[in-house]
């Protein structure tokens, strides 16, 4: 498989040539992180890629034997020398993760707090080992998938975007971020510049999903779970709940997590919001699996995401 | 349009002019003709295009060759020292753990970093620093005992 | 060792440094001078009439160098059997399936021939689609071919015994059925070629092709040249399993464009090609009732199945009828009847995959096995053993199992896997489940009807002394065919294994039908040995003359050569041997006479010492139609048991505590033998719970990748404990026989019956997804019973067949 199509390669060396550029190009620039994403969507798709407007039976079909590829951009911007954009940094009570920090590099950190490990549950299951060490967190996000690893993850974190450009930098909360499958409010002319979740005491967060084979898969459902405990009584304070794979974008199951409140954090509370979540969305049957099916995932793994958060809620490690 | 790309491969220095749109596994190959780089399936999916990025293992089919200027990049060809063939790859061959052969050189990179930054890693953890890479001959097996029986040999080697 | 010196050891590989160290040259690493590079136009359409067909702007575009379509390949037909010859190199007016090669180009690099391709102008009207084995049969279909009425390619029906009146006398009998999907080889090298012509109208072919003789006669014949004028090379291929077992339209475009340029032209296929030529595993739907007797003793198999080959016959006159012909053994099975129906639809066409058409025959009658046993309140391996056929017996379809280490196999996986004390003990949500199958140790008769030898093999020794390089078209694909040669012939020399060179996979060599029915064990190896012991023989005969002894006295080992008589004086022939050698290190000394000294004296009497040896299989099998397929000089078997535990919240499987038996006769390399065994299990488990090549409404293959068509990664395999069972096969070279594909057999129905213990549902359908796991529990917990969307498909097909069997009287 060949790149097909002409691009040009820009190199930024710093965070303001790389906006300046963004602001020229606009939404003919992609920028290339680990490129897991971007270089497969721009080699050629051969003949089984398939346009909107294809598919339908007609009596001629002209020219459209191989069809291009889902990305063409016109320009590539490498954001390799972008050291500022790197890094993972632990706070006090929160934790801040540069857009190229990769799922190899955040699935090391063995002292991300446990409130926030949810993120770490997800980047050490994206794709596969080799694909961990290309793909970042950044990537993950922006590319808006709603099977997306690490965007379900932090969306039961209530975790907030920085987004820059020329015209400056503006925060969005990541539940309303997405706005279709591929697509977010993120401007064309906008760079992720940091992710930042909050990771306070009592708290505690899991990610699980499930494909057909251990690795290489993309999530048929994906749920993640985080939990705030009551320092006294040990209930359950705050919960979230967001799932992946069962709508057009990462969604949080609110309705679920709301149930959870002021109940103790056992197993029968926590087949009661499974349940709920499970109801609370309507998956659609794809060649992946079926809709069916979908709905006993988001069941099962939203209990066992929350069981596996409470138990870090209450310090019992991983 | 072509531009000129330094490359530091295998511990040497070349200099290669291509254009942006190729990716590493393509210039490692036709450039620089080290065809141990295989290509199944062009998407990051199956680990035979598997280089040592700055010692990380990476699907070179995914990584454009512009990108990996200024990082050191390792391929099959670059593990043996001359004649002398590296642990790994007495290992694969003493173990069985090569049938067709094309995933081999994959393994054996993904192998070496893994024993690289952990010397001693159980067989749960072979097999998942090599989940990456897929084999369709061997069921896997000889080659986690061969991964198994390199780090021993390592081990016993340096602790003389 | 059993007295041998290098055969049944673990010996390295003798390619495995190179594969090791990236010096291995697979296709695609190759290049020639002047060479092109090749690329295909392809239906968009799976059904449908090619209106035009315009190559002009391909042409025009700059680097282009030659165009062509069936205007230049001409309406030859071929295909696999020449029975079945319905396929062309490029469509003509018609096109049956998505992905089918129209035309073809040669540029100067692969980017200018890719897109040319994009500009030749293509339309083609729709036809109605066929699209699965209900739609097909069903009365007034839309007919792919003119030659297939009612879409069917191939039919069997074959009765051993007498049915009706085993009926009569069966106590119980068992009924049921099993739909599986079709699959894709997966091998993780893509297929690929470099065809070149010299001035003289010789043509090369490089290939990753599994059987360089039948691409080089298909070669030949299309294009109209002597067979002796093409030559097919096969370099290191990585994989074949069975759909690489044929030639392809790329392989012959290639050499169409070669022809046409004069110029060597590369086309190598991206992953996505490889899923749409496919030739890889049918769709299988079976139905048996089985019929036994209360003390569990088998009566009768009435067996009705119909296959989905998608557009093109391929292998598939072959796969129908092994579907049938596979279950006559291993157990004693008296009466046997099989009405098989082989059909077309708008698909990528299936060939021949690993186990060829035994696969899912197997499945569902391990799984009825099992069934019976817990109905008759038995145990499951018991009455396997119950029902085992011995050494020398014949199945009812005139199979002759000449040598059968199958109970041995049953009875070391019971012992070893602790199965008794598990079968019936293991807690909720797990199970242990048991399954056995036998494969052909090389199809009897090739492909076309000939009297050839099946393979030659020569081997030379170096004139130099001291070595010897066989030669042999066989074609080593990873299952280590190479190495078993250098091996046979190691030990029947007396010579270390480096002595050996083996040169194969190239058809100027020798004659080799290839690797596929598992024959080159027993059918090279074979012609191995005795070309090696013919060389030998030589030698003995001129130093029978040079020491005055008795040839047959002479004994060859580890690199001497001493007579059963008493010592050698061998002082002349050192002499010689040193004064010819001045300058040299290394030379021999002491008194025995080398491999080496013995070998080069025998050169300097009579010249090139060159042993020849050949093969083909005896006459077999019965007189009934389609009595030659299933037939083979010997049959290897396996038995496994494995547990699973079963995921209750998501279906999600997990295998673990694997025993594996397999009878190969005996392991020339024991190493290679659980490898293949270890292989089999991956391939087995991957059918079993994972694989399934998907299509949609318009035909597309909708997961033509390693992403979505998912082989097992290193995190779903377990280990597994291979045993080796040598049952001393006397028609295989030191008792050797097939490795390479029975393993898969007991696989999937392992699975399906240690599901079926952990969850009580036997299921009958495949592959064992998560998500079929888990509805199935739940259909089970809330209706108490559980269907399948393939009982219905049954109960249709099944109809439509049972009309067709009306209608032919």
């Amino acid at each position: 498989m060949r790149i097909l199509h002409e691009f040009s390669y820009e190199r930024p060396r710093t965070i303001d040539e790389a906006l300046a550029l963004l602001a020229k190009h606009g939404g003919s620039l992609s920028p290339l992180a680990g490129g897991t994403d971007l270089v497969v969507g721009m080699k050629m798709r051969g003949i089984l890629q398939l346009t909107p407007d294809a598919g339908t039976p007609s009596a001629r079909w002209p020219a459209a034997r191989r069809v291009p590829a889902i990305q063409r951009p016109a320009v590539v911007m490498s954001l390799a020398e972008l050291t500022g954009l790197r890094g993972i940094e632990i706070g006090a009570d929160r934790v801040r993760f540069g857009p190229l920090a990769t799922m190899s590099e955040i699935a090391a950190r063995e002292d991300l707090a446990p409130a926030v490990m949810a993120v770490r549950d997800a980047a050490a299951i994206m794709g596969s080992p080799l694909i961990r060490n290309l793909g970042t967190i950044g990537g993950n996000i922006v590319n808006a998938r709603p099977a997306a690893d690490t965007a379900v993850a932090l969306m039961c974190l209530d975790a907030r975007l920085e987004l820059a450009s020329t015209g400056g930098r503006r925060e969005v909360g990541i539940d309303s971020f997405f706005t279709g499958p591929g697509t977010s409010v993120r401007r064309a002319d906008e760079l992720l510049a940091a992710i930042e979740a909050p990771a306070g005491p009592g708290q505690g967060s899991a990610y699980l999903r499930l494909g057909n084979r251990r690795q290489l898969e993309i999530a048929l459902v994906g749920a993640a779970a985080w939990l705030r405990l009551d320092p006294q009584t040990g209930d359950i304070a705050e919960a979230r709940i967001s799932l992946g794979a069962v709508a057009p974008t990462p969604v949080r199951a609110v309705a679920a997590a709301a149930l959870l409140t002021g109940r103790k954090p056992n197993a029968e509370s926590f087949a009661l919001a499974a349940g709920e979540a499970s109801a609370g969305v309507s998956p659609i049957s794809d060649f992946r699996g079926s809709a069916a099916y979908r709905h006993e995932l988001v069941k099962t793994l939203v209990e066992r995401a929350l069981e596996t958060a409470a138990r870090r809620a209450a310090g019992g490690g991983a | 349009m072509k531009r000129l790309l330094t490359l530091n491969v295998n511990g040497r220095e070349h200099e290669l002019a291509t254009v942006p749109m190729r990716t590493l596994a393509e210039v490692l190959r036709e450039d620089l003709g080290l065809t141990g780089v295989k290509q199944g399936c062009g998407e990051g999916e199956c680990g035979t295009c598997t280089v040592l990025l700055d010692g990380r293992p990476v699907n070179a089919c995914l990584v454009l060759a512009v990108e990996a200027r200024g990082r050191e990049v390792t391929t099959i060809e670059g593990l043996a020292d001359g004649a002398r063939l590296h642990p790994l790859q007495r290992a694969f061959i003493e173990q069985g753990a090569i049938q067709c052969g094309f995933c081999t050189p994959g393994m054996i990179l993904t192998a070496k970093a893994l024993l690289d930054e952990n010397p001693g890693p159980d067989k749960s953890e072979i097999r998942a620093a090599l989940s990456g890479n897929l084999c369709r001959c061997t069921g896997y097996q000889k080659i986690v005992e061969a991964v198994a029986a390199a780090a021993e040999a390592d081990r016993k080697g340096g602790a003389q | 060792m059993n007295g041998h010196q290098v055969v049944g050891s673990r010996a390295e590989r003798v390619d495995a440094a190179d594969k090791a160290t990236g010096k291995a040259v697979y296709i695609d690493d190759m290049t020639r001078p002047g060479m092109l590079y090749g690329a295909l136009l392809q239906s968009p359409v799976a059904h449908g009439m090619i209106r035009k067909l315009d190559t002009s702007r391909a042409r025009a575009l700059p680097g282009v160098h030659a165009v062509v379509t069936a205007a230049e390949a001409g309406s030859g037909r071929f295909g696999v059997s020449p029975a079945r010859y319905d396929e062309t190199i490029f469509a003509i007016d018609k096109v049956r399936y998505l992905g089918e090669e129209i035309a073809a180009v040669a540029a100067d690099d692969p980017i200018t021939a890719l897109r040319a391709v994009e500009l030749i102008d293509l339309e083609i009207e729709e036809l109605p689609l066929v699209l699965d084995m209900e739609q097909a049969l069903t009365p007034g279909a839309v007919q792919l071919f003119e030659e297939y009425p009612g879409n069917v390619t191939a039919e069997v029906f074959q009765e051993f015994g007498g049915i009706e009146e085993a009926r009569a006398r069966a106590d119980r009998v068992y009924r049921d059925h099993l739909l599986s999907k079709m699959q894709d080889g997966a091998f993780l090298e893509p297929q690929g070629c470099i065809a070149e012509t010299d001035h003289r109208g010789y043509l090369t072919l490089h290939s990753s092709t599994q059987t360089p003789h039948y691409v080089q006669r298909t070669a030949a014949m299309l294009l109209g040249l002597p067979t002796e004028k093409v030559r097919v090379v096969k370099p290191c291929v990585g994989g074949g399993f069975g759909p690489k077992a044929s030639a392809s339209n790329m392989e012959m475009a290639a050499c169409l464009l070669a022809i046409e340029t004069g110029r060597p032209v590369k086309i190598s296929f991206s992953r996505e090609q490889v899923f749409l030529r496919s030739r890889a595993r049918h769709q299988f739907l079976h139905e048996m009732e089985l019929g036994v007797k209360n003390d569990g003793s088998l009566v009768f198999l009435d067996h009705r199945c119909v296959l989905d080959g998608g557009a093109y016959s391929s292998f598939g006159i072959a796969t129908i009828y092994y579907a049938g012909s596979l279950l006559g053994g291993p157990y004693r099975l008296p009466n046997m009847r099989y009405h098989g129906l082989r059909v077309c639809t708008n698909k990528p066409a299936k060939g021949a995959q690993r186990g060829h058409g035994g696969v899912i025959a197997r499945a569902l009658f391990e799984s009825l096995l099992d069934r019976a046993a817990e109905d008759l309140g038995l145990d499951p391996v018991e009455l396997r053993l119950k029902n085992v056929m011995s050494t020398g017996e014949v199945t009812c379809n005139d199979l002759d199992m000449s040598s059968l280490g199958m109970r041995e196999c049953l009875e070391q996986v019971r012992d070893r896997s602790g199965w008794t004390g598990k079968k019936g003990r293991l807690g909720r949500g797990q199970g242990i489940g048991s399954a056995c199958g036998f494969f052909v140790s090389g199809a009897g008769y090739p492909i076309y009807r000939s009297g050839t030898w099946h393979c030659t093999v020569l081997v030379q020794l170096a004139e130099t002394g001291g070595a010897a390089i066989v030669r042999s078209a066989s074609a080593e694909i990873g299952q280590g065919s190479d190495t078993v040669l250098a091996m046979i012939a190691a030990e029947e020399l007396g010579i270390p294994l480096d002595r050996v060179r083996v040169q194969s996979g190239d058809t100027d060599l020798s004659v080799d039908l290839g690797a596929y029915s598992s024959r080159q064990t027993l059918m090279t190896g074979h012609a191995a040995r005795q070309a090696a012991a013919d060389a030998r023989r030589q030698v003995a005969g001129c130093l029978a003359e040079a020491f005055d002894r008795p040839a047959t006295g002479f004994v060859f080992k580890d690199g001497f050569v001493d007579h059963v008589d008493g010592p050698l004086d061998v002082s002349k022939v050192r002499e010689q041997f040193l004064k010819e050698h001045r300058g040299f290190s290394g030379l021999p000394e002491g008194p025995r006479l080398t491999f080496r000294e013995a070998s080069r004296l025998a050169f300097v009497m009579k010249g090139s010492i060159v042993g020849r040896g050949e093969y083909r299989p005896p006459a077999l099998g019965g007189r009934f139609k389609g009595a030659a397929v299933g037939t083979s000089p010997a049959y290897g078997c396996s038995a496994q048991i494995m547990e699973v535990a079963v995921d209750e919240g998501t279906g999600q499987l997990t295998l673990e505590h694997v025993t594996a038996a397999h009878d190969c006769g005996f392991a020339l390399n024991r190493t290679q033998v659980e490898g293949q065994m270890q292989g089999n299990f991956l391939m087995g488990l991957g059918e079993a719970c994972f694989e399934e090549v998907k299509f949609d409404d318009l035909g597309r293959t909708v997961n033509p990748n390693l992403a979505e068509y998912k082989i097992p990664t290193m995190l779903d395999v377990p280990d597994m404990d291979p045993v080796i069972v040598e049952s001393s096969e006397p028609n295989g070279p030191y008792g050797a026989k097939e490795v390479g594909e029975g393993g898969i057999m007991p696989v999937i129905p392992a699975i399906m019956n240690a599901v079926h213990d952990a969850t009580g549902i036997r299921f009958r359908e495949l592959p064992l997804t998560p998500e079929r796991v888990l509805m199935a529990i739940k259909d089970l917990r809330e209706t108490g019973e559980v269907t399948f969307a393939a009982d219905e498909k049954c109960r249709k097909v099944m109809t439509l067949m049972e009309g067709i069997r009306k209608e032919r009287g």
